[in-house]
Parts: structure tokens; sequence; C-alpha cells
């Protein structure tokens, strides 16, 4: 779905820069009049925005929940292994599945962006936007798997998380609007800053077009190592806090 | 039921005739498999548990008591569910707590409220669960098929769980207790509410587990049925064991019970 439709919406938007002015003018600091390849990828990240979230949200939530509700915890915690190997197994299991979906989704709007002649997205373009779809799969299902270890209910752990990211997306759109001084503290928990710095280094500059608050575009490799740290600790924090969470649960 | 009550108790006269001994402490009762020892757990305010001491070795254990008399907290300790407030428990040797991997190597449970992944075949649930006890992809298959030939249910294995009976499940519910072969079997209230035909089986399938000098420690509030199978039992009442002793010592359990839980 997410590939039909970013697919036609470059389509629509493609040799038309009126068009581009008119969508783009509203919510970015500069308007953007054409359509590149790299334009389109990002168009496509929005639109697969949404999938990412319910894919994350909804699989992660029943890691620990799910079990709980359906009275299968204990079948599990009650075997020789330790428990934190659960939590770990469905994550994997997770990452395994979903990821290769992820990626093959990027390369398929690849195809079609250049199908619709809107041209190939170079190599770096793809791997940036490629990683940071992986990148933000991984963190949404990381705080998704927080929320199922400290809920009873998989609707509750779903609803706990989509609240959260709600609120955290909100605030990272916001981010653009407001002074620069809050926007710089507020930076330092914005996911899409530093996803963006990634991709600007993975992507020499091409793909990270929404450069707002300072963040150089095509960053050092410095800057590409903390924040990629960063986001390998929004992905690894919550499941710490949920492997500590399930050892710590008793079951009645 | 009447064939399996007279099997039963035929074969528990024959037991008893071999042992030709009186109801004095022999060895065995100082090689218990579990040793509790002041065993206490707190909710909040709420004593569950009030140092419980008690040593239980090989053959049926049951372990009788009203409804909330602590029979479902002691045995969630046993499996590592619950943390003890204070107290230790030691299974073959090992700490639940400090050796709890070890423990539960040796331990096969069936909770009261077992819970399915409806969607699953119960092959795949068997090979799913024996997985999780450390076997082999070869060995957790081979043991699936012998459990669901073992619980009678080797023509519905490929049956999704949802379509099956709650005899079938209970009997597939016992089936995932007795992955590995553990020498010792937790079972929480096992014929819970099922027809004379599946509790009849699950009986004979408890009875026949016990042999070969492992340890059933059975939960359950149904005094008959536990008469059938059990050698030793201990009756516990607010979180405390009131009464344990052999069954053989005992001529009217219902009556003991009942005197036992108005004293106690």
């Amino acid at each position: 779905m997410p590939v039909v439709a970013g697919a036609w919406l470059s389509w629509e938007l493609h040799g038309d820069p009126d068009a581009m002015r008119r969508l783009t003018e509203p919510f970015l600091p500069e308007a953007i009049e054409e359509m590149t390849p790299a334009i389109a990828l990002m168009t496509y990240f929005d639109l697969l925005m949404i999938p990412i979230i319910l894919l994350a949200v909804i699989h992660a939530s029943k890691f620990v929940a799910g079990e709980k509700s359906k009275n299968t915890l204990q079948l599990i915690v009650t075997r020789p292994i330790k428990r934190w190997k659960i939590i770990i197994g469905k994550y994997a299991a997770f990452v395994f599945l979903f990821i290769p979906l992820m990626i093959l989704s990027v390369l398929l709007m690849t195809i079609s962006i250049e199908w619709i002649g809107v041209g190939w997205a170079e190599k770096e373009v793809f791997l940036g936007f490629a990683t940071i779809t992986v990148l933000y799969t991984l963190v949404y299902a990381s705080i998704a798997t927080l929320f199922s270890s400290l809920t009873k209910k998989s609707l509750s752990a779903t609803l706990a998380s989509f609240i959260f990211l709600i609120i955290w997306l909100t605030l990272d759109f916001l981010i653009m609007y407001l002074p620069e001084n809050i926007a710089e503290m507020l930076e330092h928990v914005s996911l899409s800053h530093y996803a963006n710095q990634i991709l600007g280094y993975i992507s020499d500059g091409v793909g990270a077009i929404f450069a707002v608050g300072g963040i150089p575009v095509d960053p050092s490799t410095q800057t590409f190592i903390y924040s990629s740290l960063i986001v390998l600790s929004l992905i690894l924090i919550p499941i710490l806090l949920a492997i500590t969470a399930l050892g710590r649960i008793e079951l009645y | 039921m009447e064939d399996v009550v007279k099997n039963l108790e035929s074969k528990k006269e024959s037991i008893e005739n071999n042992k030709n001994e009186s109801n004095k402490l022999t060895k065995k009762d100082f090689e218990a498999v579990i040793k509790i020892k002041n065993l206490s757990k707190l909710f909040n305010d709420f004593k569950a548990l009030s140092n419980v001491n008690i040593n239980i070795s090989d053959g049926v254990f049951g372990l009788l008591g009203p409804n909330g008399a602590g029979k479902t907290t002691l045995i969630n300790i046993l499996v590592g569910k619950l943390r003890p407030t204070s107290g230790s428990v030691n299974i073959m040797g090992y700490d639940v707590q400090k050796n709890s991997i070890e423990v539960r190597k040796n331990l096969g449970y069936l909770p009261e409220d077992i819970g399915f992944y409806d969607d699953m075949t119960a092959l795949n649930f068997l090979k799913y669960l024996s997985r999780l006890k450390g076997l082999n992809r070869y060995e957790a298959s081979r043991e699936a098929f012998k459990i669901l030939e073992l619980m009678e249910l080797e023509e519905r294995g490929n049956q999704k769980i949802k379509k099956y009976s709650s005899g079938m499940k209970q009997r597939l519910g016992i089936g995932q207790a007795i992955i590995g072969n553990p020498q010792i079997l937790l079972l929480d209230e096992p014929t819970g509410e099922l027809d004379p035909v599946s509790r009849k089986k699950i009986l004979r399938l408890i009875d026949n587990y016990a042999e070969n000098g492992r340890t059933v420690i059975v939960s359950t509030h149904i005094l008959p049925e536990i008469k059938l199978i059990a050698d030793r039992f201990g009756i516990i009442k607010k979180g405390k064991i009131v009464r344990k002793t052999k069954m053989k010592e005992v001529d009217d359990l219902e009556e003991f019970y009942e005197k036992s839980i108005r004293s106690g």
C-alpha cells in the first residue's frame, strides 16, 4: 500500500514545481520545487511511517502481554530458560520477520520511482533510507516491547505505545516551528533529529533534506557515530527495561 | 470409574504388602526430593503461606485444602512463578531461587488455569515447549509424537487446539508437563471439572507416571481421587500445613480431612 501511494504521489508531483511548492511550503522551512529520487523516497518514508508504527506496535505489544492474557506465559517461564531470553527471542523473531519486509518495501519504492520517470536513487540514498526505516522499526518495536512487559493485556500495551509514540512524533514535528533555543533542547530527545543525521551521513547529504535546527546536511563521522549510538540506546534501553520488568514479574 | 478404582486399589494393596512395613519413618523420608523450610509468602498484608515446613519424597503426594488455603501459592513458588517472602525451597539439591534453571530442568508443571495457543496444532505446541525445555529439533519432534501417543491424542495431533474438548486440552496440559520426562511433576487441580472418562484417564496417567521413583505432587480438593493415587498427603489451611501423613495411616480420608480443617 505505501509503495503504491508513494509512487502515485511522486508521479503526480513529478514535473509540477507549483504543486511541489504548495505541498511542502507549509511544512518545511524551505519549499521544495523539484521531485528527485531522494525526495520521492522521503515522501515514501513519511507514508511508510504509519504501517511501521502499526506493525511494530501491534506485533511487539503481544510479546509478553499477549502471553499473560492467554495464560501461556506461565508455560514459558517455568521452562529451563532465562527470562531475558524470552524477550530477546521474541524481538529477534520480529527482526527476522519484519526487517527484510521493510528493506524490500524501500527497494520496491526505489524501483517504482525509476519506473515513473523520477530516476534512479543513488546507492547511498537507498542505503540511507533503508537504514532509517530499519532503525525506526526497531525503536518502535522496542518501546512496544517495554509496554508489553509492563501491562497485562496486549490492548493496553498497544494503546500505551500509541499514546507515547503520538506524543513523541508530535514533539518531533513541532520542533520545526518552535523557537530555536527550545528546538535545540528538544532535539536531544528527537528520533528524527538523529535519524536525519544518520541518513545525511550515509547518503552523502542527498537524503537528509530536512536540515532543521542547524543540523548539518552531511554530518561528520563523529556526529554520525554519536547519532548511531543514541539510536542504538533508544533500541536497547527499552529492551533492557522490558527484561528487568519481566524478571521481576510474579505470576499469580 | 469403578474398574479404575478397583485396579488402583489392588495395585496399592500389593505395593503395601510388598513393603511389609509399619508406619515408621523410612530411609525414603530422609531422602526428600523437595525440602521446604520455614516458607512464607506475603501478598501485601495477606499471609498466603506461613512458615511452611515439609519434605516430599518420591511417589504421589497429595496437597489438600480448601479453596484459598495456599495450595496454588505453594506450587507457584516451587515452579518459580512466585518468589518466597522468607524461607527456602530446595528441589533435588538445588535452591529454587539461586538455581532456578537446574530446578526447572527437573520439573514438569500443569497450572490450574493453563492457557494454550489456540491456533497452534497440538503437535506444534508440544514441539515448541519441548524446544523450550532444551531439546533439539529432532528430539523435540520425537518427544511431541511420543507424548501425543501417551495422551491418546495422536490422531488429533495435527488439529488446532481450539478444536479440542476440555478433556483433550487437559490431557494435552499434562502432556506438556511431562515433556523431557521430569523427575518431579507438579499438577495443580489436574482433573478440574472433567467428565468421568477423562478423569479416569488422567488418574491412570498420574499413577503410572509416579512409578520408577518419580515424584508427583497433586494439588486438589477432590478427596476420593487423591485417595486412589496418593501415597502421602498434606493438608494446608490458611497458609499452614496442618497435617501431613501417609495415606495408609488414614482409614477415612473425608473424616480425617474435615477434622483437620476444623481443628487446624
